[in-house]
This record gives C-alpha cells, structure tokens and sequence, in this order.
C-alpha cells in the first residue's frame, strides 16, 4: 500500500510554436529531470510525496522573433507553452484554479511565454488537503 | 475525531454496499438493503451499509454543521473542518476495505452525495487500486433524467469503474453476471421494471443496518415506481414515464417476512405515493386492517408519501379503513394553499378535498406531513399573506394532525415541464442551484422566495404547528437570502 503521501500527478501541457520550433520544457522534480518533448498537448505523469515543489524549466524563446505583432501592435502569434490541465490521484483539479497556481517572481499564471521558472507548489500534507484548498 | 464506524465488525464478502452521506434524513436508506439481496441471490456474498446514518448523526452535533453542509454540497473549503473531512473519508474508507471485497458499490441518492463520493472514491483508489468500484442511484446526475457528466468524468479520469443508471436493482444483476453492456451500465439508456419484474424482486436485506441510529426504526420499502400525476415541477415522471406497481398482496408478504427478520412493526414506504392505484392500495389496506385486528400485540404502522383526491374518490370509508390499516403518518405534496397555484401545477384537489381529509384524520387519529413549496413560478405576496391567514385558522384546529415542511424554496429542475416552459412562464433561470431563478414579470426572485419561507416558518412556528426543520434548508435559504440579485 502507498504512503497517503505519495501521489500521481498528471500535469497537461500544450506547446506553440514558430514555424516548427518550440520552447523547451524540464520538469524538477527533486532529484528527478524529465525533458518534455514539445508536442502538442503534451501529458506528463510524475510520482510526488508531498509536500513538495516543482519546478518547470522554460527556454528557447527568443524575444526579438518569437512574439510576432500587427501594425496596431496587437500580438497575433507567441510562442508559448500552457499548462493546461492537472489530475492530482485521478482528482481533477477545477480550471480556475490553474490560473492562480504555478507560480513566477510574485504572479500567478498558467501561460508560460517566457525564458524562466515556475514553481507548482504542493504545500500540504498530502493531497487529499491539497485538493480541499483547490476549492478555495 | 472519533471513529465513528468502530461498531461495524469487519467480514471477509465478495461486495460492499454502502449510502454516501449527505443525505438529510432520519430513515434509513433502503438502495442498499434492495441491492445487498440481490446481490445475495446472485450467488456472492453482501455486506450492506447505511453510513449515511452514522454520518448524519455525527453531523447533527458537529459545532460547524452549517460549514459541513457547505462542504458536502459545494466542496466549499474550511480550514476549521479539514482535519475531519479527511478523517472522516479515510475512516469510511478503511472501514469499506476491512471487508475485502472485489466490488465496493456507492449509492447516491440525492446530487449532495456527488463531492462526497469523490472523496470516498479518491481515498479506496489510494489505499486498494484493486478494487472495483461502482457508482449508482440519482445523486449519480445531475438531475433525475439529466446528464450524466459527474458519473462520466469520474469514470474518465478512472475514479470509478462503472456507473449504473435507472432501476438498479435489474441493472445490478447484469452486472454481477458481468454483462457489462446491459442497458444502464456506463451508458444513458436504461429500461424500466415492470410490475411483473418489481414482484419478482427479492425483499430488501437489513441485517448490517444499526436501526438504533434512526430518530425512528422503520423498515423501507417500495410499493411502485413513477407517480401518477405529472406536476410542472416533477421530474420523477420523466425518469419513470410510466407507473409500476406491486401488489398489494405482495407489498403485505414483504412487510409480514420483515417484521419476523427484524421484529420492527414500523414501515415507511419510500415510493412517490401509495395510492396510486386504488384497488390495490384498498387490498393492501384490508390485509393489514385484518392482521392488525388479529394481531393487537404485534400490530403494524405505516408512514408513505401519498396524494389527496376529492371526496369522490376517497369518501370516509377510505380513511376509515387506512386508520385500521395502521397508518400513522401520510405524507402528502399539497405544495401550496392556494388553488390556482395548485391548479398550475397539475394539483387535482381542492381547498375542500383538504379540508375534508383534514377532518378525517382528525376523526380517525392520522397524522399528516404537509410538503410545501414556498415561491412558485405564479406565486406572489397575495399568495404569501393567503398562506399565512390559512395556517391561522387552520392552528387551533389542525396543528396536532398537521406537520410541516416549508422546503427550501422552489427549484426550476432540468427535465421539467417548468423547464421546457420557462420562456413563457417569463421564468430566467441562473443556476445550478436550481433556485436561482427569477420570474421578470412578478419580480419574484431567490432572496424574496427565501425570505418567504423564512417568514411562514416562523408564523407556522409561533402558531404552534410542527416544523421539519432540515439542515440542507437552512444551508440553501442562507445561500439565498445573501445572495445579490
């Protein structure tokens, strides 16, 4: 039997891209390096105890071309990478809260348009309280 | 937190049947009690519990009862109930798993049992991959002939297993047989019992239920299916389409078997109504008039939902003869005081028809639970003030045959002849919940329907009338009245 601790963690991205190229995409998860290749809606599944920290490893953006902009400088096109979904022990976590999670300097976003890190905290004992405060 | 299943002894079986709080009731849930026997009789071995009596006991004296209620209707998150949420659905849990079993079956009866089941479901997953875990009953969607998106996704995201939809009690012996694709597994469609299949039915089995949990000991059963009215608000008719009913002979066979199993004299059918075919409700009657005459030392009582007809219909000697029969407590949807509202909905009894039954069970000592439903879609003030003005004349009279149950206000449900209606009855509707709607002609809305209620409660109250005094009401009439609109 699993600690209560122990979880899965499925973490749903999607990846836009430039003329075929993408941004790159690591996921720390403590000793643990996962390189997600760029495809489209890309699924990754990690083993966590909480509580715990990851951390996504963003790069390969190069400002100077990879924010394309109209002539009334509205963006029509940036490479990015979203996350797009999490199912925490098969608990499907509510959209809204997507938006106010992972973590970059002092915002909350789940629009990854940027050279950098994000941190996915699981600050709590286990996930059962985890998923409570998604409800929050 | 105490564990408050330690009284249940573990047993190695083959299923677990269980009720998923948080249903609001002081009776037992019989699902479980029908499907553990069928279960039985399949050849595997049963253990069938109510733990939604533990659960709702524990609750009724919780010092955050109100946020409880928030929890197990919205997933709405309190620091201060946590700790025993969590180790309430763990204890359930391990409680489940301490038995074995292959299969563990849910029973939802009502959508407030939806984030519970979640949770339940999260933690069996957690502490025994293995085990099958089936979901089922009307909590299952999100109305009784609605979608089926709650079920669906957590069987997408592997929560459950199966789900199960409509007359369980057939579905369920498919299941067990493994005919997965049987009409009601995983799917919408499902085929309803016909009057023939519901005799051929073995009787609920009580033997893991504590009745010592219940404000009162009764044995649940089921006499028909469907109703025979079709009310604007109902939308039991559009899951039933058409009415099935058992015998009257054979509804007596079932309530003689169970008062030797359990030595319970006290009965409660959880059917929508049990007079809706009067030749066989009279034969039940005159069997439990007789036995009750030969029997004085081990007499029956019974409680059921039930509708008023006209005098002609039902003259004295009917209620007369459902006194001898034992009857105790009829439980009658009058809805609302005023005929026109009543007329509206498809009610076929009048102020009169009221209150000649009133005099009758006066006359042969019955008790009646008046269901109420506080701001209809025509309702408005005049209505109110008329409700009120009736419940004063009626006091002095009436208040020791009359219970009350004022409700929390209407709710414009899917799969309604209100719904399908609700542009003409100048009807918007905003929820789920399916109160929040709002009538743009009367200016009838959540808040003032809430504040209604409030109001008849407390003039029923001062009257000295009987109140049903319900937690999910209080928890849907706060949401109301603080609500803007």
């Amino acid at each position: 039997m699993k600690k209560i601790n122990q979880s899965s963690v499925e973490l749903f991205f999607d990846f836009v891209g430039i003329d075929n190229s993408y941004m790159n995409l690591s996921i720390i998860n403590g000793e643990e390096v996962i390189e997600v290749s760029p495809q489209d809606k890309q699924k990754v599944i990690l083993s966590i105890e909480f509580p715990t920290e990851i951390i996504l490893d963003i790069s390969g953006k190069n400002m100077n071309v990879d924010t394309v902009v109209n002539e009334a400088g509205k963006i029509i096109l940036d490479k990015h990478i979203s996350l797009t979904k999490i199912i925490v022990d098969r608990v499907v976590v509510p959209d809204y809260f997507l938006q106010k999670w992972p973590q970059v300097n002092d915002i909350t976003t789940p629009y990854f348009g940027f050279n950098g890190s994000v941190k996915l905290r699981f600050n709590e004992p286990n996930s059962f309280y985890w998923l409570l405060k998604t409800k929050q | 937190m105490k564990n408050i299943f330690a009284s249940i002894a573990p047993k190695d079986v083959d299923v677990v049947l269980v009720s998923v709080p948080w249903t609001d009731t002081m009776m037992p849930l019989m699902a479980v009690a029908a499907l553990k026997s069928v279960t039985i009789e399949a050849g595997k071995s049963c253990v069938g519990l109510d733990l939604n009596a533990n659960i709702y006991d524990w609750t009724k004296t919780h010092p955050h009862q109100n946020k409880l209620a928030d929890f197990f209707f919205n997933n709405t998150h309190y620091s201060e109930i946590e700790d025993d949420i969590f180790f309430l659905y763990k204890l359930y849990a391990e409680t489940l798993l301490a038995h074995n079993p292959k299969i563990i079956g849910l029973s939802l009866l009502t959508y407030a049992c939806q984030v519970s089941a979640k949770y339940i479901c999260y933690f069996l997953r957690k502490l025994a991959p293995e085990v099958t875990i089936v979901v089922g009953g009307a909590g299952c969607f999100d109305t009784m002939e609605g979608n089926n998106f709650y079920a669906h996704d957590l069987l997408e995201s592997g929560l459950i297993d199966y789900y199960i939809r409509g007359d369980g009690e057939r579905v369920w012996q498919e299941f067990l047989k493994g005919n997965y694709t049987y009409p009601g597994i995983n799917s919408s469609d499902w085929l309803q019992l016909s009057n023939n299949d519901l005799e051929s039915l073995p009787y609920p089995d009580y033997d893991d239920y504590n009745f010592n949990l219940y404000e009162v000991a009764a044995i649940c059963l089921i006499g028909s299916r469907g109703c025979v009215r079709t009310c604007t608000f109902c939308d039991i008719i559009e899951h039933w389409t058409k009415f099935s009913y058992r015998s009257g002979e054979h509804i007596f066979q079932e309530m003689l078997l169970q008062n030797k199993r359990y030595g319970i004299r006290n009965f409660k059918f959880q059917d929508s109504l049990i007079n809706g075919n009067l030749k066989e409700y009279k034969k039940l009657l005159q069997l439990l008039a007789s036995h009750n005459e030969k029997n004085p030392e081990n007499s029956f009582t019974w409680s059921s939902y039930f509708i008023f007809r006209p005098e002609a219909q039902f003259d004295e000697s009917w209620w007369k003869l459902t006194a001898k029969s034992g009857a105790w407590r009829l439980v009658v949807g009058v809805e609302s005081l005023s005929e026109n509202i009543r007329h509206h909905m498809g009610k076929k009894f009048s102020n009169e028809d009221i209150e000649f039954s009133l005099r009758m069970a006066k006359k042969y000592g019955l008790k009646f639970l008046f269901l109420m439903i506080t701001g209809y879609v025509t309702e408005v003030q005049a209505d109110i003030d008329f409700a009120e003005q009736w419940y004063k004349d009626h006091a002095e009279e009436y208040r020791d045959v009359i219970k009350i149950q004022l409700g929390g206000t209407l709710g414009v449900m899917p799969n309604t002849w209100l719904d399908r209606n609700k542009k003409d009855l100048n009807v918007v509707v905003f929820g789920p919940p399916y109160q929040h709607w709002n009538n743009t002609v009367t200016g009838s809305n959540p808040k003032q329907r809430a504040l209604w209620q409030k109001h008849l409660f407390k003039v029923c109250q001062d009257l000295g009338y009987t109140l049903v005094d319900a937690i999910d009401n209080h928890y849907i009439l706060e949401l109301l009245i603080n609500e803007k609109n």
